[in-house]
């Protein structure tokens, strides 16, 4: 049964699923506390549109969609902050708008785009070298952004209008957040897709967030159950010849109904609510 | 510091989109006085408080905090914000919402030193929560919440407290605990208090400002609570069972 691990695409599969679970835990633990996983819904499929242009350039898409989403990303959120439409308005109009750019882009392309498909819902098994690379470097923003901003990150996403008032730019670092968001979005695209993305940044943390109430403590715990269901997820789909994201996504669905459902009849504590309506 | 203000407005307006929700407000807010204002909900006390703490620019007039802008004198200032404002069940500890009262622009991965953590202590233990100090912010009460959240403002040794509707989620305890410490810290500097609660107020404060769109009073107790019913557009309950207002010299 170990005898797949002498395949390469199945190490590169691993190596990008454990790549993977380093963003997701990060950056999903930040979007699950500040409860922006409707704008980081959004952000992904924005960054269908970068797809397109890459494929429109003729350049590799992934690397086009860098800047494509990280643009997006702080346009979105300004548009956010600062439109006086509701913020739900703005980016659900976005959200169809960048899927749609991104199907006009590659249906003007000539010729035939073979992986689109794989953008979409991703495809583990068809990750090439060179994009481990990509994803090891986008990890290691993500890892020093967050290191070196961690207090900030975390101040800024408690209180927005107390960090402002000690001087620290809530804005800039709202902002900041959208773009470590685009750049997980990139990171996990070739894995998962634009479409189930937002599972790997908000299901691991809704575990995580139930075993610790430390912000640290449930990045390492949602970087690692996001490698444990992403692993589980995959040799459910290798051995069941069931496609991969689709099968990770449901493996932390049910992980978390059950893990939920689980605590809930162990200890029934009552809720801190009880004392907020006081 | 201009003419001894720790606040001083001149002629001020703002508010948002374009409709003013003060009007014409001119005060001088003295160096370590407690003061109250007052005022309906809707009648820009919050307005007031956010352009002191530089949130908000008038859309006319001038402000300065301690001879500043408020923007500039934000290191000086302290803030307490009303308890509906954010997420209960954010992960985070009372211990580290204290510590962001220190926490800085300009410093880099660990930003706190051992300073900012001792000074974070005793800002706890002056509000005596010490005890908490590791308790999942959500697991505390109204009043231990409120509490946190002032030394959360302490811990910077600011010359100036702003606290919004600070007694409106507490318990009598707390309030009385509260308004102790206000007593207390009121020597060492200017503290505003917004509130809609007329009576604990009046009784704790040094001055008094009414508001609602306009200023219509600030200054003593007595007198303010005679400009209230104008300033609210009807008869207030005034609270002449109180024992006597202290007097504001």
């Amino acid at each position: 049964m170990l005898g797949i691990l002498q395949y390469m695409f199945v190490q590169n599969a691993l190596a990008a699923l454990l790549l993977a679970s380093v963003a997701c835990g990060v950056v999903g633990s930040f979007v699950v506390v500040k409860r922006i996983s409707y704008i980081a819904g959004g952000i992904a499929h924005i960054s269908f549109g970068g797809i397109g242009l890459g494929y429109f350039l003729g350049l590799d898409p992934v690397i086009v969609a860098i800047p494509f989403s990280a643009g997006s990303a702080v346009g979105i959120g300004l548009l956010n902050r600062f439109s006086k439409l509701g913020e739900d308005i703005a980016i659900g109009m976005l959200w169809a708008m960048g899927m749609a750019l991104g199907v006009l882009l590659i249906f003007l392309t000539p010729g035939y785009a073979p992986d689109l498909f794989s953008y979409l819902f991703g495809n583990v098994l068809a990750v090439p070298q060179s994009d481990l690379w990509v994803m090891l470097a986008l990890d290691a923003v993500i890892v020093a952004s967050a290191a070196a901003f961690f207090e900030h990150f975390k101040a800024v996403s408690f209180d927005e209008t107390f960090a402002e008032v000690r001087g620290i730019g809530a804005t800039s670092f709202y902002l900041f957040l959208l773009v470590l968001v685009a750049l997980s979005v990139i990171l996990l695209i070739k894995t998962i897709g634009v479409i189930l993305v937002i599972a790997y940044l908000t299901i691991p943390a809704a575990i995580g967030r139930q075993f610790t109430h430390s912000l640290w403590r449930l990045m390492a715990l949602s970087a690692a159950l996001g490698a444990f269901f992403g692993l589980a997820g995959f040799a459910f789909s290798y051995f069941f010849d069931l496609p991969t994201g689709a099968t990770i996504v449901m493996a932390m669905g049910a992980g978390f109904a059950a893990i939920s459902l689980a605590r809930r009849a162990v200890a029934p504590k009552p809720r801190a609510a009880a004392i907020r309506t006081a | 510091m201009k003419n001894g203000c720790a606040v001083s407005m001149q002629g001020v307006y703002a508010g948002y989109e374009g409709e003013d929700a003060i009007e014409n407000v001119s005060m001088c807010i003295g160096d370590r006085r407690l003061l109250g204002i007052i005022g309906p909900n809707g009648g820009g006390k919050t307005t007031l408080l956010k352009v002191m703490l530089g949130l908000l620019e008038p859309s006319r007039g001038t402000v300065r905090v301690f001879g500043q802008e408020p923007k500039k004198s934000r290191g000086m200032t302290g803030y307490v914000p009303q308890q509906n404002t954010f997420d209960r069940d954010f992960p985070i500890s009372a211990f580290e919402t204290v510590l962001t009262g220190r926490l800085r622009q300009d410093r880099l991965f660990f930003p706190y030193s051992k300073d900012d953590r001792d000074a974070a202590l005793d800002a706890l233990s002056q509000v005596r929560m010490l005890g908490h100090k590791d308790r999942q912010i959500g697991e505390l009460s109204g009043g231990q919440m409120q509490r946190v959240l002032i030394a959360r403002a302490l811990c910077a040794n600011p010359r100036m407290l702003l606290l919004d509707e600070p007694t409106s989620s507490v318990d009598p305890d707390t309030q009385e605990f509260f308004y102790g410490l206000m007593g207390k810290l009121k020597s060492e500097m200017s503290i505003v208090l917004v509130t809609h609660d007329v009576g604990a107020v009046s009784e704790h404060v040094d001055e008094l400002a009414c508001i609602n769109r306009r200023l219509f009073h600030h200054g003593g107790i007595e007198e303010g609570l005679e400009k209230l019913d104008q300033a609210y557009g009807c008869p207030v309950r005034l609270l002449t069972h109180h024992k006597p207002h202290r007097k504001a010299d």
